[in-house]
């Protein structure tokens, strides 16, 4: 069995139908990533499958966990240790230096360690940066620091928004080669949504999305 | 409906209702709720013999044994959860027998006979009081129904609470050491049977622990050398007379009974904790963490009962260490050689229990006598002063008198020996009517409170 | 090893095991709350039993061992975490058991004795082959004294009395009320004060008996009395004001303390023979008394005690350790903050 596994799931918003029995399955370890146009689902997609929204009928399983079935706070024990997030925009809390947003993450885990959350920030390259604000920060810098969040309490799901939406060619190369780094050395499974097809090019697979239904399944031609 | 009857079953079923919510829920959360079944079975057994003894109204055992029963597996349960604490805390205390904690049958049969220790001795204090109490309200009935009322009222509160509430997450805060604490603080707090007058049983707590620090304090002074005779109260004495004080002894005292809650509190919050073994540092983490909100879970029941002894001790003890009563003394005279003082007349009643002061003048000097009546209702006459101290005599705080002078807390029942700071005993003859002293006896016994052993020096 | 060598190893390893200690400790707190609780002097027969009772001391010996080996094993340990920790450790725990053994040296080891004393006296401590013969008394009383009822008592000296005593071969030392005075190897200080009267009992011109009469008559307020061996007379004392008067509102008794009045009524049965001071003459029947110029007893402890050096440098190491212990957590954390800072 899969590790990552979708039957038939239907999401339905008031006016419209964001998923239409979306059925798909992802082995633990790979990279997928989701492209589609603006409003074909995919986002919803990834929204489901960390937990983060429930669709109105179907099965998800993670790790032979049903997660449609659990309640609020079995769900936010699966959030909050199984999956790890990365959004367009950093969400990082201003006020709070790079290390102490990755201590933040570890807090609501278990508790805080300082010690370990500068090692995470070093293996992003950020191990000189650590006592910055989000705000003197460059952008590509501030996706790093999002990177060694999700990452630090071993999450075993990396869900990734269009991480790169908001960062130039340069930047995107440099998430992307990091990403691709601790994929290798870390063996976590990781999902990634873009409309960029430079971006989705790093991957092992492509899903296509159009219209909430998933129409093409294809290992991408070339990598790097 | 006899309203003291009342509160004093009800405290008892309170403390059952209490104790049996806690073990329960412990026992609940961890996965062993079949050994509730020896408590209530210790239960059982504890009310079959309550219903015997009451067909023996002579019991065998008197109020002040069973005061000193009570005061002693209080210290005995709150010892132990200190030596429970160690053992939680990594040190083998049993060596190669610790093994014998994880035989069921064992834990059955402590659990069987901690509870029949635990409430016999509560459950008969309780029995003499009430019969007590039905002798002076007369009404033998009516006692026993209003403290069965309260007993089964305290009951069904909890069967209430348990059926709505069903807290069985308490059991989270208490592992073994928790429990032993937990169960030393039901006695503290509820182990007084002596119904309004000592609900709980720091007042007892206090004046132990207030005597062995007056008596730490003055053997240190012997052995330093340090005067404490009034005559040489000048500079020296302003700071060392801080010592003797009721405050200071009352504080320390406190202190003492909290060195084990604050054993508890230093494991919860500052041990070390062990380093788990785990492949990836989140994991490592976690389990660290799970570690460190458990223990300041079984912190919690801790503070609230630091919170609780504190609170207790200052609005019931702290108060009466400083307020003694001291009664004016009566004017006597002799009578051919021979003093009268009748046991009963309008304005007093010798065998009431309190402390009864006279004075007699003689050869231009006031001399204070004291009676009282003794826990085994024979009458105790002394002098108002001791050997040892300046003779400024005798206050009374409960079942003790304290020497006004150094403040050593004398028990009424040992009135009558000789000896140290305990007041200087009179022969006298006491009939129903009269207490009879001979004046002379008086005199020689007073010379020696003025003037001392010592004395045959120099001429 | 050698079976012997074997038995005493596993014996110096249980004593110096933390274990070992727990229980004696506990041991012994539990044996004292249960003993207090039903026998009200605890502590006096503690004490006692430490001075006599063989199985007492053989515990406590017990437990200064289990304590020092224990302390030289954790000392091992702590040597590799860095001596600042060691030094305030070591000195506060050492002070404590440094406190034990002086306890116990002191109660089984102390003599004592009081003397009573006057000027001119010799005061010898029955072990002590050393006379002292007292030259002088200093009261240290003030000059009056007013007593307005607050405190009885508390004013009445200057200073505190202090006793010169001296000895043909080392000299004079003097002696107060503390700290003790070590003269050789015995401690003495001053115990309890009072005043001495010279009394003259005398039939017409024919003294019959002359001397100091050593009264228990201070502060003020207090009285005392005394009998004249084959004279059934009994002559009851108290100081008397020279003079009252008015302050504030409170009336006043001053008295001199140098050279006071004295209220003494003589007694013959329950008859009362006569009333007045005796500074002036008291007469009754064939006999007359008069006080002359009064002087000081005082009574002398004299102590024999090695204990007492070693009980004050424990409470001292105890002190050192326990403020280099507050300093060290002050200034830099406890253990556990500084484990997790790491």
């Amino acid at each position: 069995m899969s590790f990552i596994q979708l039957t038939d799931v239907i999401k339905e918003y008031k006016t419209a139908h964001a998923l239409r029995g979306v059925s798909m399955s992802v082995e633990k370890g790979e990279w997928v990533n989701i492209m589609g146009p603006s409003g074909s689902g995919k986002s919803t997609l990834l929204n489901i499958i960390g937990g983060l929204d429930s669709p109105n009928s179907g099965e998800v399983l993670i790790d032979s966990l049903d997660i449609t079935r659990l309640g609020e706070d079995e769900m936010a024990v699966f959030r909050r240790e199984k999956t790890g997030f990365i959004f367009q925009q950093s969400h990082l809390v201003p006020y709070l230096n790079a290390a102490e947003n990755v201590m933040l993450a570890q807090y609501f885990h278990s508790m805080a360690d300082s010690k370990e959350a500068a090692e995470a920030l070093s293996r992003v390259g950020m191990g000189h940066r650590l006592t910055h604000k989000p705000s003197q920060l460059s952008g590509g810098e501030q996706q790093r620091v999002c990177i060694a969040r999700a990452l630090i309490n071993n999450p075993g799901i990396l869900l990734a928004d269009e991480p790169t939406g908001n960062l130039d060619r340069e930047n995107t190369k440099v998430i992307l080669e990091l990403l691709s780094k601790l994929h290798t050395e870390e063996h976590f499974t990781i999902i990634l949504v873009t409309h960029d097809p430079f971006v989705a090019r790093w991957g092992q697979r492509v899903l296509t999305m159009e219209d909430g239904a998933i129409i093409k399944d294809e290992s991408p031609t070339a990598g790097g | 409906m006899i309203y003291e009857a009342f509160v004093v079953g009800f405290k008892e079923g309170f403390k059952v209702g209490l104790v049996w919510l806690v073990l329960y829920a412990y026992l609940n959360n961890n996965g062993k709720n079949h050994l509730i079944r020896p408590f209530y079975l210790g239960i059982t057994s504890i009310a079959i013999l309550s219903l015997l003894s009451i067909s023996f109204p002579s019991a065998c055992i008197t109020k002040e044994n069973l005061g000193n029963i009570i005061a002693a597996s209080f210290a005995v349960l709150l010892i132990s959860s200190g030596f429970a604490l160690f053992h939680a805390s990594g040190v083998r205390l049993f060596g190669s027998l610790s093994g014998i904690w994880i035989n069921e049958k064992v834990i059955q049969v402590i659990i069987f006979i901690g509870t029949l220790l635990f409430f016999f001795s509560d459950s008969m204090g309780t029995l003499v009081f009430l019969q007590d109490l039905s002798l002076m309200k007369e009404a033998l009935l009516g006692t026993f129904v209003s403290s069965a009322s309260g007993l089964i009222a305290a009951l069904v509160f909890f069967l209430v609470v348990f059926d709505r509430l069903r807290p069985l997450w308490i059991g989270s805060f208490f592992n073994v050491p928790q429990l032993l604490l937990f169960l030393a603080m039901v006695k503290l707090l509820g182990g007084g049977i002596k119904g309004f007058a000592e609900l709980s049983l720091i007042p007892a707590v206090q004046r132990g622990f207030m005597k062995f620090a007056h008596d730490l304090i003055h053997q240190m002074f012997v052995l330093l050398m340090i005067p404490d005779h009034m005559l040489l109260r000048t500079t020296l004495w302003n700071f060392i007379g801080f010592f003797f004080g009721p405050k200071f002894s009352s504080i320390v005292s406190l202190l003492i009974l909290l060195v084990l809650p604050m054993m508890f509190i230093r494991h919860s919050f500052f041990n070390p904790l062990p380093a788990p073994e785990a492949a990836n540092p989140a994991y490592k983490r976690k389990i660290v963490a799970l570690l460190m909100s458990d223990r300041r879970k079984k912190a919690l029941p801790i503070i609230v009962f630091i919170i609780l002894i504190v609170f207790a001790w200052f609005s019931q003890g702290g108060e009466s260490v400083t307020q003694l009563y001291n009664p004016k003394p009566k004017p006597v005279i002799a009578d051919k050689g021979i003093i009268m003082i009748p046991v009963k007349d309008p304005t007093m009643d010798l065998m009431d229990g309190r402390l009864h002061k006279f004075s007699l003048t003689e050869q231009g000097e006031e001399i204070r006598l004291i009676i009282i009546r003794k826990p085994d209702n024979t009458i105790s006459v002394c002098l108002d002063a001791c050997e040892i101290c300046a003779p400024e005599g005798y206050g009374q705080q409960g079942d003790h008198v304290i020497c006004i002078f150094c403040n050593t807390p004398i028990p009424v029942r040992t009135m009558g020996e000789p000896g140290g700071c305990n007041p200087i005993p009179l022969t006298a003859a006491t009939d129903e009517q009269f207490v009879k002293i001979e004046l002379d006896e008086i005199l020689r016994k007073w010379q020696f409170v003025k003037t001392g052993k010592s004395k045959e020096g120099i001429k | 090893m050698k079976p012997a060598a074997r038995i005493i190893r596993g014996l110096l390893n249980t004593l110096s095991s933390k274990v070992f200690l727990i229980w004696i400790v506990g041991g012994w707190i539990t044996y004292y709350v249960l003993s207090a609780i039903w026998i009200e002097e605890a502590f006096a027969y503690f004490v006692l039993g430490i001075g006599k009772n063989i199985l007492i001391q053989f515990m406590f010996v017990l437990f200064l061992l289990c304590g020092y080996l224990n302390l030289i094993r954790v000392s091992k340990d702590m040597l590799k975490k860095g001596i600042t920790k060691l030094i305030s450790w070591v000195l506060f725990s050492a002070g404590i058991m440094v406190f034990c053994t002086g306890f116990f040296v002191s109660l089984a080891s102390r003599q004592s004795e009081w003397i009573l004393a006057g000027e001119g006296h010799v005061v010898r401590p029955k072990w002590s082959s050393q006379e002292l013969i007292v030259s002088h008394v200093d009261a240290g009383l003030k000059e009056s004294f007013l007593d307005s009822g607050i405190e009885a008592g508390l004013g009445i000296f200057q200073y505190e009395p202090i006793l010169t005593v001296s000895n043909a071969e080392s000299g004079s030392y003097a002696i107060g009320a503390f700290p003790p005075a070590r003269i050789g190897d015995t401690y003495y200080h001053i115990l309890n004060f009072g005043i001495a009267p010279g009394l003259r009992f005398s039939e017409g011109e024919n003294v019959l008996d002359e001397g100091y009469m050593p009264l228990r008559i201070l502060p003020p307020g207090n009285s005392d009395f005394f009998e004249i061996q084959g004279y059934p007379y009994r002559f009851s004392v108290s100081l008397k004001a020279w003079r009252a008067f008015q302050q504030a509102g409170v009336s006043v008794n001053e008295y001199n303390m140098k050279n006071p009045n004295y209220n003494v009524k003589v007694f013959r049965g329950e008859k009362v023979l006569a009333e007045g001071d005796p500074n002036d003459g008291l007469h009754f029947e064939a006999y007359s008394l008069r006080f002359v110029e009064p002087t000081f007893w005082i009574q002398v402890e004299a102590v024999k005690d090695q204990g007492v050096m070693i009980i004050i440098a424990g409470v001292l190491f105890t002190a050192l350790g326990f403020l280099s212990l507050l300093v060290r957590i002050a200034f830099f954390g406890s253990d556990y903050r500084r484990d997790k800072r790491q």
